[in-house]
């Protein structure tokens, strides 16, 4: 008996286009894990990931006649939680100049890893935005440079001294704890 | 890092609650009418093209049409393109690849026009507030509603940079029709300072404008 075929995400955003909201549906459960756990490694705070990831699906919902068709969805996903997430980030800095979002303690921390975890984030957090960015997409979520430059906007040379000189800081600053493949 | 190690890509399902959250609030908005990019390029080139088409009658109203030279009409006219070039294509969601290059060939286009425009004679300054204050009425309904339009994108201070040099642009081509002076110290002074005004004072107003949308 053969598996039952996959939309992929392109077939569905397409039909989302033509107002298939249970293509929303699925595009929606798809991908509201990875973006919740991509912008809470990139803000460093549950709370303001929950705010980015419902930005990140409002602005889907809102711009899907910009998705143009052929193109891939998940950078264009990624590209938009990014800038969310990143404007965020600004407007609070604005709005509460050197206010500081309390460290934040998930279940997870009282296992195992916790500390690692703990260190890592604190660690990102100390990264230039784009740094940050091309860290964690590189590093943590496995995207090849290619990939992030689409989502980015950038040169693929760019993202690589981006995600270089990140992975050069986050070294230094977890040398303790972690020893990092070259 | 190894893929193993503890920071792992893995991805830990939502909570219920937040799924169930997400979705109350993505549900109105699925309701709503889709926004296409096209009507607000639309609007921003029917706006654009009407003010010209009215500047160009009235500056023109008390002059004979021999004064206004077939060439200061073609570079009226030039310039009015790239502006409208440079505007939808900083509006339309299309890859950089695509955007990128028709921007920077109407920034370089008009950069040309203007070496075309301005006479290196050293004459006397004329001074002429008129044409800085016109300039800069001429350009703040394109700004506004080329702002409008930004707001179903994330904000990016190269965009707006665009979006404002778009609209004093589309002004200049205006002016163009209205003002004799072509030397270089009354056209940086009164013509391209203005632009330079519109162009700060658009990137500005997109930092404060809330977002709708943070497509790339």
């Amino acid at each position: 008996m053969s598996a039952p075929q996959v939309d992929t995400d392109e077939a569905l955003m397409e039909r989302f286009q033509r107002g298939e909201r249970a293509a929303f549906d699925q595009l929606f459960r798809r991908y509201v894990a990875p973006l919740t756990s991509y912008l809470t490694r990139l803000t460093g705070s549950a709370a303001a990931a929950e705010d980015a990831v419902q930005l990140t699906f409002l602005s889907v919902v809102r711009s899907r006649a910009q998705f143009v068709p052929g193109s891939k969805v998940k950078p264009w996903l990624y590209a938009i939680a990014s800038n969310a997430a990143r404007d965020r980030f600004r407007r609070t800095r604005r709005e509460q100049p050197g206010a500081q979002e309390p460290p934040e303690r998930s279940a997870e921390d009282s296992h195992g890893d916790a500390g690692l975890r703990r260190r890592l984030h604190e660690a990102l957090q100390q990264l230039p935005e784009a740094q940050r960015e091309a860290v964690v997409l590189h590093r943590l979520e496995g995207w090849s440079f290619g990939e992030i430059s689409e989502a980015v906007g950038a040169s693929e040379t760019a993202v690589k001294v981006r995600a270089f000189r990140g992975t050069q800081v986050l070294r230094e600053l977890l040398k303790d704890v972690w020893e990092f493949e070259s | 890092m190894s893929p193993s190690h503890p920071f792992g890509s893995s991805s830990a399902p939502v909570s219920p609650e937040l799924e169930l959250r997400l979705q109350q609030a993505l549900s109105t908005e699925l309701d709503q009418p889709v926004k296409h990019w096209g009507r607000d390029a639309a609007r921003f080139a029917a706006v654009t093209v009407a003010l010209f088409g009215v500047g160009a009658v009235v500056f023109n109203g008390g002059l004979s049409p021999l004064n206004v030279s077939g060439a200061v009409w073609g570079q009226s006219l030039a310039l009015l393109a790239v502006a409208l070039v440079a505007g939808v294509a900083a509006m339309a969601p299309w890859p950089q690849r695509t955007s990128r290059p028709l921007v920077l060939g109407a920034l370089l286009g008009g950069t040309v026009l203007l070496t075309q425009v301005v006479s290196m004679e050293l004459t006397p300054l004329r001074p002429n507030f008129g044409c800085l204050a016109w300039e800069l009425v001429c350009s703040l309904v394109p700004a506004g509603v080329a702002l409008l339009a930004a707001r179903q994108h994330a904000p990016r201070l190269s965009r707006a940079l665009v979006l404002g040099w778009a609209a004093g642009t589309m002004s200049l081509a205006v002016m163009q029709l209205k003002c004799p002076h072509r030397d270089v110290g009354h056209v940086l002074l009164f013509h391209l300072a203005p632009l330079g005004l519109v162009v700060a004072a658009t990137m500005l107003a997109r930092r404060r404008l809330p977002t709708t949308s943070y497509t790339p």
